[in-house]
């Protein structure tokens, strides 16, 4: 069961990373065009994106009912309905970086296999970011 | 076409992970929780971002990738990390997490989230192409 569920994570990784790839959403200059509304407007991942979320959707509501996955692991799935300043600052701090970029987390695994070294920098920035409310929380 | 076969790839594999490992796949959690923990419950964070690197790898197998240069410079990449970092974690989920997982689940925190986290970026793009 420990080893199924390490080959279902690794599975689930590379097949969300084919998506990344083949949607070219892990290339940021994709992803820049598809902000440039006002220029040369490139609106296809707007497809992979609504679809993407109606075959999760779909899938979720087939498990919508079950408290337990098919391997037996408890389903986490987060229930908080409070929407707080935290939310909304954080999707906004979010949005500026996404903006300046157009490297998001996933995206930016991807092309660290793809070799561009340059996403590093972006990752010099994100780990000590994840960090900070955190450690500001603890004061 | 490829933006359909995309998606499918996207929701194939948020569902593999819901339907066996019980998680949501959502990145910018799952990259926070390894630098905690990194082998905590199975290792399944350690697999999944191993999966997402070597994703890449396995594709170019079969077809080359694409060749492009990232264009932004190194200081405001190192800016934009540490923003979508900081953001992330505020809000507690990024593009997989909120935008993708979250508003198909019809959250309303998702929903809320993505809308802002859209505009936003649209509006910081715009606004550094308009002054640029």
């Amino acid at each position: 069961m420990n080893h199924l569920l390490k080959l279902t994570a690794l599975l689930s990784g590379i097949v969300f990373g084919f998506g990344l790839l083949v949607s070219g959403f892990y290339n940021p200059n994709n992803v820049l065009a598809f902000f440039d509304i006002f220029g040369d407007w490139k609106a296809g991942l707007m497809i992979t994106f609504v679809l993407s979320i109606l075959i999760s959707a779909a899938g979720f509501r087939f498990i919508k009912n079950r408290s337990l996955s098919f391997t037996s692991q408890p389903i986490n799935l987060p229930d908080t309905k409070q929407l707080d300043r935290k939310l909304i600052l954080g999707a906004a701090l979010f949005g500026i970086g996404w903006g300046l970029a157009g490297i998001c987390p996933g995206p930016g695994l991807v092309l660290i296999g793809s070799l561009k070294a340059e996403v590093f920098y972006f990752f010099a920035g994100f780990i000590p970011g994840i960090f900070i409310p955190s450690f500001l929380n603890r004061k | 076409m490829e933006f359909i076969l995309g998606a499918i790839g996207i929701g194939i594999g948020i569902l593999t992970l819901i339907f066996f490992n019980g998680r949501i796949l959502g990145i910018s959690g799952i990259i926070r929780g390894f630098l905690q923990s990194p082998f905590q419950e199975n290792g399944w964070r350690f697999f999944l971002i191993i999966g997402l690197v070597i994703s890449p790898i396995l594709y170019s197998l079969s077809s080359p990738l694409p060749t492009f240069e990232i264009i932004t410079s190194p200081a405001i990449l190192v800016i934009a990390g540490f923003l979508v970092g900081v953001g992330a974690s505020l809000s507690n989920g990024c593009t997989s997490g909120h935008s993708v997982c979250g508003v198909s689940r019809l959250s309303p925190r998702s929903i809320v989230a993505t809308l802002i986290m859209m505009a936003t970026a649209f509006m910081t793009f715009n606004l550094i192409k308009f002054l640029f």
